[in-house]
């Protein structure tokens, strides 16, 4: 620790230089007053930990006695205090009998396939028979996997590691007494949400299927988008004290290598407790730690991440988590919605218009609104400014004043109407904002034009498809308000300079945040407005992908080839 | 920030262009109506070859250096001692150059949007932005100049030909103004206004090998027509000598705007351009500032120079009594004599590389630039742009 840590911690938070430790060992206080049995058994249970704990990092293999296997087991399941695991011995019935045990985590495992794929199979009906000139004992459990245990998937198990991996991902490990390996079956069975329609990326017309839960269950879903047998999905354990199953989905022959490799590098080298969320994920991978914008795409539709791995992009999945991260992303994937792409481009390119100006709009109304009315009255039409004077009139407050405190009550809403369960939560919202509203223009503490301003505001913090860039966006709001309000509109643009000098630093996973604008590579129509489909013939030239091109010129073979025989309208033989 | 910073074409273009350009939306361009009266834009036509001429001198002079500022192109030139005093030259060049703009852009903005704010927290807020963004890096800056680079030059030519419906052709007659001898004697007392192409010569190890050329000729034409168009269209809406009494002539133009009862009042509109023009040029001068200073004191990082050489600038800028001497002294050392110690500096340079390539080639040895005499063989210098930080 730093002096200036040491001294910060003692002057600022009142920290006892011996905090750390004594944390760990109890305070002098404690230790003090403590009986000597109190510290023994901390001291024990301490080693036993550590002792289990090496059992899993060091790759003890497993031994050949079952009943010492047996009460590591238990040690290391925490049984009989952990009612979850159950540790079944039973005898395979050979001749002569063999003793073996399953264990497994009830309630992670199916009971019917394991009483029909191990039990029933072990106990009622062995039949092995050596190979020719060996021994039954030196194959005996490769003959119990091929011939006695139907299940689909068998891995043979070679540690206590592997053992615990699997139990804890809902497989059943079956020991075998004599044999120092063992065979865990795939019995996983636990309770899970089924596939539905997206929740937040909702749109009107596209598929309606949103990712679940379950890991292979999403790959699953991108799986039956894209149908190539280039599509890897690499399984990646994260976390130290939790071991969360991440995979990443790539298509091999299109995403660049050294992308890939990256991706694998960041998360493999996290280390962190316990990382169960694609939102905890993503801040353990990003490339830096801005508030200004996201640095991966987050999506909870499997058309949305089919799309971008066919661009030559990677997309990080996290078991129990609906949201897929999809990386590197640009600023203008981030204001990229599926729908674009499912309706015809004119309309295509309408709704990302309305989009960038909802973004424009709920980032910088309310400070232009403060900026016109405190230093620059004379930029509004006559007209206007007497209508808004009079509404001004009987207020007490400064603007700045007004729209914080309208703002803020806005803001208070929205979140409230997210705790509030069901529609409940949504009439609420609405019914709240508009007494709020109506109720604060009649009481004279906020004028009119200011509700229909904060309204608009919110409307277009709405129209952005991404979640946490709309967060962004409203915490930017509250700084280029401050800076109108003490610089008016120059401040709004010294704010939006060093706003964009910052944009156009930061980068996800390499990729320039607002590449292809700046800096300038090739790209299909599909960043600013969406072109044509039959125009998207390019990958985009800043992921460097394998294959750049994705379509030929003519996509569309209809059009150069004219239908055979048949006149003109209406003409025929 | 930029480790190794690169600068794509378009980006230099974007950026040298503002550069040049930015002057227009301050007072001191309008100094030039008394030299050319009714035929300035013909002044300023004339500037466009000359500066065509003047940009494939100097990219000649990079060429031959690839990979070096103009600086360490003087140190191996001229040597040490005459280089430190060429770079002092080019950097109090810089440093008027962007006090000087500081203040007028102060001024402008205190005139026509924030008169009750003093003058020093508009400084202080500018500065700020641009020590902010010159921090980030140059490749940076090059990016955000890149960015809005085409709807500056859109606004421009936007606020022009709106106010299309108050071009008078007189204002543009006699044609020839002042006569052949005033014009002749205009233009070269003006020929400052291209002198700032100097930053391409601090930026260039960043550019790609072989666009130097393309990112000189680019620049100077499209800011040549760009500045071209806007004295053009001054003349035809405020003839002189109207024009010469204007203290901001492109505000004054937006706000002649009139196209019916609500197209009023333009000038809002355009505000955010001028003011992201001035911050993109200050910004490059205070970073070419702290580049040359890093240069000379043969430092691998410029990012220490930015705060005191900001600090000069503030101090510079507080120098003049009002805007009127600011501007009548702006246009004397920027317009009238900047040409000077840019040129002693580019001509100093170009004669040392021409006697330099003479006397290698009586000798039959290697050009300048390559073998023995390069800088990397006498160590000390880098001949590649530094990891960090320039």
């Amino acid at each position: 620790m730093s002096l200036f840590s040491k001294l910060s911690r003692r002057v600022l938070f009142r920290e006892p230089q011996e905090y750390q430790s004594l944390f760990e060992s109890g305070s002098q206080e404690d230790q003090q007053q403590a009986p000597a049995g109190d510290r023994r058994q901390f001291k024990r249970k301490k080693a036993e930990t550590e002792r289990l704990a090496d059992l899993i990092n060091q790759d003890v293999p497993l031994p050949t006695d079952l009943q010492e296997i047996k009460q590591t087991l238990g040690k290391l399941f925490r049984s009989p205090e952990n009612n979850d695991v159950v540790i079944r011995q039973f005898i395979i019935g050979m001749e002569p009998p063999l003793q073996a045990l399953m264990v497994f985590y009830d309630g992670l495992a199916d009971k019917s396939t394991q009483n029909m794929a191990i039990l029933q199979p072990l106990m009622f009906f062995p039949s092995l028979r050596p190979d020719p000139g060996k021994k039954l004992v030196d194959s005996l459990m490769d003959r119990v996997a091929e011939s006695l245990l139907p299940g689909n998937e068998v891995v043979t198990v070679r540690n206590y590691q592997e053992l615990a991996d699997n139990v804890m991902n809902g497989l059943t490990v079956v020991v075998v007494d004599g044999q120092d390996r063992a065979l865990a079956v795939e019995t996983r069975a636990w309770e899970h949400r089924g596939i539905s329609t997206p929740q937040v990326e909702a749109v009107i017309r596209g598929p309606q299927e949103a990712f679940t839960e379950q890991i292979r269950a999403n790959i699953t879903l991108v799986r039956k988008y894209l149908r190539r047998t280039s599509l890897v999905s690499k399984f990646v354990k994260v976390g130290e004290m939790s071991q969360a199953q991440c995979a990443i989905m790539y298509l091999d022959d299109i995403a660049n290598p050294q992308l890939v490799e990256e991706v694998l590098r960041r998360l493999q080298s996290l280390k962190a407790d316990f990382i169960h969320e694609s939102g905890i994920l993503e801040q353990m991978v990003q490339d830096t730690d801005t508030p200004l914008s996201p640095q991966a795409l987050s999506t909870e539709r499997p058309d949305r991440v089919a799309a971008n791995l066919i661009e030559g992009r990677v997309a990080i999945l996290v078991d129990g988590n609906p949201w897929v991260l999809i990386v590197p992303t640009t600023f203008f994937s981030l204001m990229q919605a599926a729908e674009d792409a499912y309706i015809r481009w004119p309309g295509g390119t309408f709704a990302r218009v309305v989009r960038y100006v909802g973004l424009a709009v709920a980032m910088l109304l309310p400070a232009f609104y403060v900026a016109a009315v405190t230093y620059h009255q004379d930029f509004i039409p006559t007209d206007l400014l007497l209508a808004m004077t009079g509404a001004r009139e009987a207020v007490p407050f400064p603007t700045i004043l007004e729209i914080l405190m309208m703002e803020l009550a806005f803001e208070l809403i929205r979140e409230a109407g997210i705790r509030i369960p069901g529609t409940v939560g949504t009439t609420l919202g609405i019914v709240g904002a508009l007494i709020l509203g109506q109720a604060a223009v009649a009481a004279n503490i906020v004028s009119p034009i200011l509700i229909v301003v904060v309204a608009v505001t919110a409307l277009g913090s709405f129209a952005i498809p991404n979640y946490e860039l709309s967060v962004s966006v409203r915490m930017l709001r509250f700084v280029y308000l401050l800076l109108a309000v003490f610089l008016g509109l120059f401040g709004i643009v010294a704010g939006l300079f060093v706003h964009a000098a910052l944009l156009v630093q930061m980068r996800s996973f390499g990729v320039p945040f607002l590449a292809p604008l700046t800096p300038m590579t090739a790209s299909s129509p599909d960043y600013l407005w969406r072109g044509p489909v039959w125009q998207q013939e390019r990958r985009p030239d800043y992921l460097d992908p394998l294959r750049s091109r994705r379509q030929p010129r003519i996509s569309r073979g209809w059009t150069r080839h004219k239908r055979k025989g048949g006149g003109g309208d209406g003409g025929g033989k | 920030m930029s480790e190794s910073p690169k600068i794509g074409l378009r980006e230099a273009v974007g950026l040298l262009t503002i550069f040049l350009v930015a002057k227009a939306f301050i007072p001191y361009l309008a100094f030039i109506f008394d030299w050319g009266l009714s035929g300035t834009w013909l002044i300023v036509l004339a500037h466009l070859p000359l500066g065509v001429v003047g940009v494939l001198v100097l990219v000649w002079l990079l060429n031959r250096h690839p990979g070096k500022t103009i600086v360490e192109i003087g140190e191996e030139l001229v040597g040490p001692i005459p280089n430190i005093f060429l770079a002092l030259m080019l950097l109090i060049f810089l440093i008027g150059l962007v006090a000087l703009e500081l203040r007028q852009f102060g001024e402008f903005l205190l005139t026509a949007f924030l008169p009750n704010t003093p003058l020093s927290v508009v400084l202080l807020a500018f500065m700020a932005a641009m020590l902010a963004v010159a921090y980030m890096g140059i490749d940076t800056l090059a990016r955000v100049a890149w960015l809005f680079f085409l709807p500056f030059l859109f606004g421009v030519f936007v606020l022009l030909a709106l106010t299309a419906n108050l071009w008078e052709s007189h204002g543009l007659y006699p044609l020839l103004g002042p006569g052949p001898w005033g014009l002749v004697k205009g233009v070269g007392s003006t020929l400052g206004v291209g002198s700032d192409i100097i930053l391409l010569a601090i930026i260039a190890p960043f550019l790609a090998s072989g666009v130097m050329r393309t990112v000189g000729l680019a620049t100077v034409l499209i800011s040549g027509l760009t500045v071209f168009s806007i004295i053009l269209v001054t003349s035809m809406v405020y003839p002189f000598p109207v024009a010469h009494e204007l203290v901001l002539p492109i505000f004054e133009v937006s706000r002649a705007i009139n196209l019916g009862r609500f197209l009023v009042r333009l000038e809002t509109i355009f505000l955010p351009l001028w003011m992201f023009a001035g911050l993109i040029s200050m910004t490059a001068g205070l970073y070419g500032a702290a580049a040359v200073t890093a240069r000379i004191l043969k430092m691998p990082y410029y990012r220490p120079f930015l705060f005191p050489i900001s600090v000069i600038v503030i101090a510079v800028s507080f120098l003049f009594p009002n805007i009127i001497s600011a501007v009548q002294i702006s246009f004397n050392l920027l317009i009238t004599w900047s040409v000077v110690p840019v040129g002693l500096v580019v001509g100093a340079l170009l004669a040392a590389e021409i006697w330099r390539s003479r006397k290698n080639q009586q000798k039959g040895g290697p050009k300048s630039g390559d073998g023995p005499r390069s800088g990397a063989a006498r160590g000390g210098l880098r001949t590649k742009p530094s990891g960090k930080g320039t």
